[in-house]
Protein backbone atom coordinates (compact mmCIF):
# COMPACT_ATOMS: atom_id res chain seq x y z
CA UNK A 1 0.00 0.00 0.00
CA UNK A 2 1.13 3.28 -0.81
CA UNK A 3 0.17 6.77 0.22
CA UNK A 4 -1.20 9.07 -3.07
CA UNK A 5 -1.11 12.07 -3.89
CA UNK A 6 -2.49 14.60 -6.54
CA UNK A 7 -1.29 16.60 -8.69
CA UNK A 8 -2.29 19.23 -11.34
CA UNK A 9 -0.30 19.34 -14.28
CA UNK A 10 -1.42 22.56 -16.37
CA UNK A 11 -4.30 21.82 -15.60
CA UNK A 12 -5.07 18.15 -15.60
CA UNK A 13 -5.21 16.05 -12.51
CA UNK A 14 -3.24 12.89 -11.61
CA UNK A 15 -2.69 10.24 -9.02
CA UNK A 16 0.68 9.79 -8.10
CA UNK A 17 2.22 7.44 -5.57
CA UNK A 18 4.40 9.20 -3.09
CA UNK A 19 7.79 7.93 -3.86
CA UNK A 20 7.19 8.65 -7.58
CA UNK A 21 6.03 12.44 -6.86
CA UNK A 22 9.30 13.06 -4.72
CA UNK A 23 11.60 11.53 -7.96
CA UNK A 24 9.68 13.70 -10.78
CA UNK A 25 9.51 16.65 -8.05
CA UNK A 26 13.56 16.01 -8.04
CA UNK A 27 13.97 15.49 -11.63
CA UNK A 28 11.73 18.46 -12.47
CA UNK A 29 13.63 21.27 -10.08
CA UNK A 30 17.11 20.18 -10.99
CA UNK A 31 16.24 20.34 -14.52
CA UNK A 32 14.91 23.92 -13.58
CA UNK A 33 17.99 25.12 -11.77
CA UNK A 34 20.54 23.39 -14.11
CA UNK A 35 18.76 25.37 -16.75
CA UNK A 36 17.16 28.20 -15.29
CA UNK A 37 20.37 29.32 -14.73
CA UNK A 38 21.69 29.55 -18.42
CA UNK A 39 20.64 32.31 -20.35
CA UNK A 40 18.13 31.88 -23.26
CA UNK A 41 17.46 28.24 -21.66
CA UNK A 42 14.94 28.95 -18.93
CA UNK A 43 12.19 28.01 -21.55
CA UNK A 44 13.82 24.31 -21.84
CA UNK A 45 12.86 23.03 -18.80
CA UNK A 46 9.23 24.02 -18.60
CA UNK A 47 9.59 22.21 -22.71
CA UNK A 48 10.46 19.53 -20.34
CA UNK A 49 7.46 19.72 -17.88
CA UNK A 50 5.09 19.86 -21.16
CA UNK A 51 6.66 17.16 -22.23
CA UNK A 52 6.71 15.11 -18.99
CA UNK A 53 2.79 16.36 -18.64
CA UNK A 54 1.78 14.91 -22.55
CA UNK A 55 3.39 11.29 -21.68
CA UNK A 56 1.32 11.21 -18.22
CA UNK A 57 -1.81 12.09 -20.30
CA UNK A 58 -0.99 9.42 -22.85
CA UNK A 59 -0.48 6.79 -20.21
CA UNK A 60 -3.87 7.89 -18.73
CA UNK A 61 -5.40 7.88 -22.08
CA UNK A 62 -4.43 3.98 -22.30
CA UNK A 63 -5.81 2.83 -18.87
CA UNK A 64 -3.37 3.96 -15.98
CA UNK A 65 -5.36 5.27 -12.90
CA UNK A 66 -2.37 6.17 -10.59
CA UNK A 67 1.18 6.57 -12.00
CA UNK A 68 4.16 4.78 -10.06
CA UNK A 69 7.72 5.19 -9.22
CA UNK A 70 8.38 3.06 -12.69
CA UNK A 71 6.34 4.74 -15.21
CA UNK A 72 8.53 8.09 -14.07
CA UNK A 73 11.58 6.69 -14.54
CA UNK A 74 10.12 5.31 -18.19
CA UNK A 75 9.60 9.10 -18.75
CA UNK A 76 12.74 10.09 -17.34
CA UNK A 77 14.53 7.63 -19.68
CA UNK A 78 12.41 9.12 -22.49
CA UNK A 79 13.16 12.84 -22.57
CA UNK A 80 16.65 12.33 -22.31
CA UNK A 81 19.40 10.30 -20.40
CA UNK A 82 21.19 13.57 -20.95
CA UNK A 83 24.67 13.38 -22.72
CA UNK A 84 21.32 13.78 -24.96
CA UNK A 85 20.04 16.94 -23.20
CA UNK A 86 23.36 18.09 -22.98
CA UNK A 87 23.95 17.96 -26.78
CA UNK A 88 26.45 15.45 -26.97
CA UNK A 89 24.44 13.01 -28.77
CA UNK A 90 26.98 10.44 -28.89
CA UNK A 91 25.02 7.40 -29.89
CA UNK A 92 22.08 8.49 -31.15
CA UNK A 93 22.32 6.98 -34.41
CA UNK A 94 22.44 3.29 -33.33
CA UNK A 95 18.74 2.68 -33.95
CA UNK A 96 19.25 3.11 -37.92
CA UNK A 97 22.05 0.88 -37.90
CA UNK A 98 20.78 -2.38 -39.09
CA UNK A 99 18.69 -1.38 -41.83
CA UNK A 100 19.11 -0.84 -45.40
CA UNK A 101 18.16 2.40 -45.22
CA UNK A 102 19.95 3.55 -42.07
CA UNK A 103 23.31 2.56 -44.10
CA UNK A 104 22.24 4.62 -47.11
CA UNK A 105 21.31 7.34 -44.88
CA UNK A 106 24.46 7.28 -43.22
CA UNK A 107 26.53 7.75 -46.44
CA UNK A 108 24.62 10.95 -46.67
CA UNK A 109 25.30 11.52 -43.75
CA UNK A 110 29.30 11.60 -44.41
CA UNK A 111 28.58 13.66 -47.15
CA UNK A 112 27.57 16.77 -45.15
CA UNK A 113 30.77 17.53 -44.01
CA UNK A 114 32.02 19.27 -41.33
CA UNK A 115 31.65 23.09 -42.06
CA UNK A 116 27.47 22.54 -40.65
CA UNK A 117 29.03 20.42 -38.04
CA UNK A 118 31.60 22.74 -36.77
CA UNK A 119 29.22 25.57 -36.47
CA UNK A 120 26.60 23.50 -34.34
CA UNK A 121 29.78 22.01 -32.16
CA UNK A 122 31.08 25.55 -31.04
CA UNK A 123 27.41 26.59 -30.57
CA UNK A 124 27.12 23.98 -28.66
CA UNK A 125 30.00 24.13 -26.16
CA UNK A 126 29.93 27.40 -25.40
CA UNK A 127 26.11 27.11 -24.07
CA UNK A 128 27.01 24.25 -22.30
CA UNK A 129 30.12 24.42 -20.54
CA UNK A 130 30.12 22.32 -17.67
CA UNK A 131 31.97 23.51 -14.79
CA UNK A 132 33.15 20.16 -12.43
CA UNK A 133 34.28 21.46 -9.13
CA UNK A 134 34.81 19.08 -5.79
CA UNK A 135 33.52 20.56 -2.23
CA UNK A 136 32.71 19.77 0.95
CA UNK A 137 29.81 19.07 2.26
CA UNK A 138 28.42 17.31 4.82
CA UNK A 139 26.32 14.11 4.22
CA UNK A 140 22.62 15.18 5.38
CA UNK A 141 21.45 11.42 4.52
CA UNK A 142 24.26 9.37 6.01
CA UNK A 143 24.59 10.91 9.62
CA UNK A 144 25.17 10.48 13.56
CA UNK A 145 25.52 13.97 14.48
CA UNK A 146 26.37 16.18 11.53
CA UNK A 147 27.60 14.09 8.94
CA UNK A 148 31.25 15.55 8.95
CA UNK A 149 32.36 12.40 8.72
CA UNK A 150 30.42 10.72 6.62
CA UNK A 151 31.12 14.07 4.37
CA UNK A 152 34.79 13.68 4.14
CA UNK A 153 34.51 10.13 3.82
CA UNK A 154 32.36 10.99 0.48
CA UNK A 155 34.64 13.78 -0.34
CA UNK A 156 37.74 11.69 -0.01
CA UNK A 157 35.63 8.57 -1.65
CA UNK A 158 37.19 6.39 0.40
CA UNK A 159 34.17 4.87 1.17
CA UNK A 160 32.84 3.51 4.41
CA UNK A 161 32.04 6.70 7.18
CA UNK A 162 33.20 4.62 10.05
CA UNK A 163 36.91 4.22 9.56
CA UNK A 164 36.56 8.57 9.93
CA UNK A 165 34.23 8.03 13.06
CA UNK A 166 36.58 5.46 14.83
CA UNK A 167 39.60 7.19 13.73
CA UNK A 168 38.04 10.56 15.33
CA UNK A 169 36.88 8.93 18.39
CA UNK A 170 40.37 7.02 18.88
CA UNK A 171 42.46 9.81 18.10
CA UNK A 172 40.02 11.82 21.44
CA UNK A 173 40.31 9.42 23.40
CA UNK A 174 43.95 8.61 23.20
CA UNK A 175 44.71 12.37 23.68
CA UNK A 176 46.49 13.39 20.11
CA UNK A 177 42.77 14.56 18.72
CA UNK A 178 41.98 16.66 21.99
CA UNK A 179 40.85 19.74 19.49
CA UNK A 180 38.75 17.38 17.57
CA UNK A 181 35.24 17.75 19.60
CA UNK A 182 35.28 21.93 18.89
CA UNK A 183 36.70 21.28 14.93
CA UNK A 184 33.86 18.88 14.67
CA UNK A 185 31.58 21.83 16.07
CA UNK A 186 32.84 24.64 14.11
CA UNK A 187 32.77 22.66 10.56
CA UNK A 188 29.46 21.22 11.56
CA UNK A 189 28.56 25.33 11.97
CA UNK A 190 30.40 26.49 8.78
CA UNK A 191 30.41 23.87 6.50
CA UNK A 192 26.93 23.04 4.55
CA UNK A 193 25.14 20.53 4.04
CA UNK A 194 24.45 18.58 0.55
CA UNK A 195 21.42 19.70 0.21
CA UNK A 196 20.24 18.98 -3.66
CA UNK A 197 21.15 16.74 -6.07
CA UNK A 198 23.45 19.13 -7.26
CA UNK A 199 25.11 19.39 -3.89
CA UNK A 200 25.86 15.84 -3.88
CA UNK A 201 27.17 15.73 -7.48
CA UNK A 202 29.88 18.32 -6.32
CA UNK A 203 30.58 16.63 -3.24
CA UNK A 204 31.75 13.36 -5.32
CA UNK A 205 33.47 15.71 -7.62
CA UNK A 206 31.47 15.18 -10.45
CA UNK A 207 30.29 17.25 -13.16
CA UNK A 208 26.78 19.14 -13.19
CA UNK A 209 25.34 17.60 -16.10
CA UNK A 210 21.68 17.13 -17.05
CA UNK A 211 22.98 12.80 -17.45
CA UNK A 212 24.82 12.94 -14.01
CA UNK A 213 21.67 15.01 -12.70
CA UNK A 214 19.10 12.55 -13.68
CA UNK A 215 21.51 9.64 -12.59
CA UNK A 216 22.14 11.40 -8.80
CA UNK A 217 18.14 12.23 -9.07
CA UNK A 218 17.14 8.44 -9.72
CA UNK A 219 19.87 6.85 -7.04
CA UNK A 220 18.18 9.77 -4.40
CA UNK A 221 14.73 8.09 -5.00
CA UNK A 222 16.22 4.42 -4.30
CA UNK A 223 17.76 5.87 -1.01
CA UNK A 224 14.62 7.54 -0.37
CA UNK A 225 16.27 11.31 0.03
CA UNK A 226 13.64 13.48 0.62
CA UNK A 227 14.27 17.00 -0.57
CA UNK A 228 16.34 17.67 2.88
CA UNK A 229 15.86 21.36 4.69
CA UNK A 230 18.53 21.62 7.46
CA UNK A 231 18.39 23.33 9.93
CA UNK A 232 21.58 23.95 12.85
CA UNK A 233 19.13 22.79 15.64
CA UNK A 234 21.35 19.52 15.97
CA UNK A 235 24.40 21.41 16.70
CA UNK A 236 23.04 24.06 18.70
CA UNK A 237 21.98 20.87 20.92
CA UNK A 238 25.56 19.69 20.46
CA UNK A 239 26.76 22.90 21.91
CA UNK A 240 24.53 23.21 24.99
CA UNK A 241 25.79 19.62 25.77
CA UNK A 242 29.55 20.35 25.40
CA UNK A 243 28.49 23.51 27.26
CA UNK A 244 26.64 21.71 30.11
CA UNK A 245 29.42 18.77 30.34
CA UNK A 246 32.69 21.46 30.46
CA UNK A 247 30.71 24.76 33.04
CA UNK A 248 27.53 23.26 34.65
CA UNK A 249 28.76 19.73 36.04
CA UNK A 250 31.79 21.24 37.73
CA UNK A 251 29.72 24.12 39.36
CA UNK A 252 27.49 21.10 40.28
CA UNK A 253 30.51 18.91 41.85
CA UNK A 254 31.40 22.58 43.08
CA UNK A 255 28.63 23.05 45.02
CA UNK A 256 28.21 19.89 46.79
CA UNK A 257 31.56 19.55 47.66
CA UNK A 258 31.10 22.38 49.37
CA UNK A 259 27.84 21.55 50.88
CA UNK A 260 29.60 18.55 52.33
CA UNK A 261 32.02 20.74 53.84
CA UNK A 262 28.71 22.74 55.27
CA UNK A 263 27.51 20.10 56.57
CA UNK A 264 30.91 18.54 58.47
CA UNK A 265 30.97 22.24 60.02
CA UNK A 266 27.72 22.08 60.92
CA UNK A 267 28.28 18.73 62.48
CA UNK A 268 31.12 19.63 64.46
CA UNK A 269 29.67 22.41 66.08
CA UNK A 270 26.32 20.81 66.85
CA UNK B 1 40.86 9.58 -35.13
CA UNK B 2 37.60 8.60 -32.76
CA UNK B 3 35.24 7.96 -35.54
CA UNK B 4 31.96 7.60 -33.61
CA UNK B 5 32.75 11.14 -32.24
CA UNK B 6 33.12 12.50 -35.95
CA UNK B 7 30.15 11.04 -36.64
CA UNK B 8 27.83 12.21 -33.96
CA UNK B 9 29.79 16.10 -35.23
CA UNK B 10 28.10 15.13 -38.40
CA UNK B 11 24.98 14.38 -37.28
CA UNK B 12 25.01 17.31 -35.30
CA UNK B 13 25.22 19.54 -37.66
CA UNK B 14 22.81 18.02 -40.21
CA UNK B 15 19.87 18.02 -37.22
CA UNK B 16 19.50 21.58 -37.12
CA UNK B 17 19.14 21.06 -41.06
CA UNK B 18 16.69 18.29 -40.73
CA UNK B 19 14.42 20.56 -38.55
CA UNK B 20 14.37 23.61 -41.04
CA UNK B 21 13.67 21.25 -43.67
CA UNK B 22 10.90 20.17 -41.51
CA UNK B 23 9.51 23.06 -40.71
CA UNK B 24 9.38 24.52 -43.89
CA UNK B 25 6.47 21.93 -44.87
CA UNK B 26 4.50 22.64 -41.98
CA UNK B 27 4.24 24.32 -37.92
CA UNK B 28 4.77 21.17 -35.81
CA UNK B 29 5.39 20.54 -32.12
CA UNK B 30 8.20 19.04 -30.82
CA UNK B 31 6.66 15.15 -30.35
CA UNK B 32 5.57 16.27 -34.21
CA UNK B 33 9.11 16.59 -34.79
CA UNK B 34 10.77 13.95 -33.36
CA UNK B 35 7.77 11.78 -34.77
CA UNK B 36 8.77 12.77 -38.37
CA UNK B 37 13.01 12.65 -38.03
CA UNK B 38 12.14 9.38 -36.85
CA UNK B 39 10.52 8.42 -39.74
CA UNK B 40 12.70 9.96 -41.53
CA UNK B 41 15.55 7.76 -39.72
CA UNK B 42 17.24 10.43 -38.24
CA UNK B 43 16.99 8.89 -34.54
CA UNK B 44 17.20 11.72 -32.29
CA UNK B 45 16.78 11.44 -28.18
CA UNK B 46 13.86 13.98 -27.10
CA UNK B 47 16.08 15.82 -24.57
CA UNK B 48 18.21 16.79 -27.72
CA UNK B 49 15.79 18.21 -29.50
CA UNK B 50 14.63 21.18 -26.65
CA UNK B 51 17.69 22.89 -26.11
CA UNK B 52 18.39 22.98 -30.02
CA UNK B 53 14.99 24.25 -30.39
CA UNK B 54 15.14 27.12 -28.23
CA UNK B 55 18.56 27.84 -29.48
CA UNK B 56 17.21 28.45 -33.14
CA UNK B 57 14.31 30.27 -32.17
CA UNK B 58 17.01 32.48 -30.00
CA UNK B 59 18.52 32.65 -33.32
CA UNK B 60 15.59 34.08 -34.74
CA UNK B 61 15.49 31.37 -37.16
CA UNK B 62 12.54 29.89 -35.34
CA UNK B 63 9.05 31.44 -33.75
CA UNK B 64 6.63 29.64 -31.83
CA UNK B 65 3.01 29.86 -30.63
CA UNK B 66 1.07 28.48 -28.38
CA UNK B 67 -1.91 26.30 -28.92
CA UNK B 68 -4.54 24.44 -26.88
CA UNK B 69 -4.61 20.87 -27.20
CA UNK B 70 -7.39 18.16 -26.36
CA UNK B 71 -4.72 16.04 -26.10
CA UNK B 72 -2.86 16.70 -22.57
CA UNK B 73 -1.05 19.62 -22.15
CA UNK B 74 -0.83 23.47 -24.67
CA UNK B 75 1.66 23.02 -27.15
CA UNK B 76 4.35 25.10 -28.75
CA UNK B 77 4.02 24.98 -32.76
CA UNK B 78 7.18 25.86 -34.21
CA UNK B 79 7.40 27.66 -37.36
CA UNK B 80 10.41 29.24 -39.95
CA UNK B 81 10.57 32.96 -39.64
CA UNK B 82 11.74 35.07 -42.70
CA UNK B 83 15.38 34.73 -41.29
CA UNK B 84 14.87 31.06 -40.93
CA UNK B 85 13.79 30.73 -44.99
CA UNK B 86 16.97 32.35 -45.40
CA UNK B 87 19.15 30.30 -43.78
CA UNK B 88 17.63 27.11 -44.60
CA UNK B 89 18.38 28.44 -47.81
CA UNK B 90 21.95 28.71 -47.22
CA UNK B 91 22.45 25.68 -45.87
CA UNK B 92 20.52 24.51 -49.00
CA UNK B 93 22.78 25.64 -51.20
CA UNK B 94 25.71 24.30 -48.96
CA UNK B 95 24.49 21.05 -48.73
CA UNK B 96 24.47 21.17 -52.54
CA UNK B 97 27.97 21.87 -52.60
CA UNK B 98 29.43 19.92 -50.05
CA UNK B 99 27.68 17.18 -51.51
CA UNK B 100 29.25 17.83 -54.99
CA UNK B 101 32.73 17.75 -53.39
CA UNK B 102 32.58 14.74 -51.80
CA UNK B 103 30.95 13.27 -54.69
CA UNK B 104 33.78 14.19 -56.79
CA UNK B 105 36.37 13.54 -54.35
CA UNK B 106 34.43 10.15 -54.16
CA UNK B 107 35.27 8.95 -57.70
Amino acid sequence: MKKNISINLFGTLYNIDEDAYNLLENYLQSMQRYFGRREGCEEIADDIEHRVAELLWQRREAGMTAINIETVKEIIDTIGNAEQIAGDGGNAGQGSENTEQGNKFKENLNQFANEASRFAHDAYEKSYKHVKTHRYYRCTTDKILGGVCSGLAVYTNTGDPLLWRLGAIALTLIGIGLPLPIIYIVMWLVTPAALTPEDRLRQQGKEITPENLTQQVKEDSQQMVMPAKETHRGCLIAIIIAFVIIFVIPIIAFISMFGRMWFQWFDMIF
Amino acid sequence: MDISNSKSQMRKGMLEYCILLLLKQQAAYASDIIQRLREAEMIVMEGTLYPLLTRLKNDGLLGYEWQESTQGPPRKYYKLTSDGQEALAQLNASWEEISRTVNFLKQ
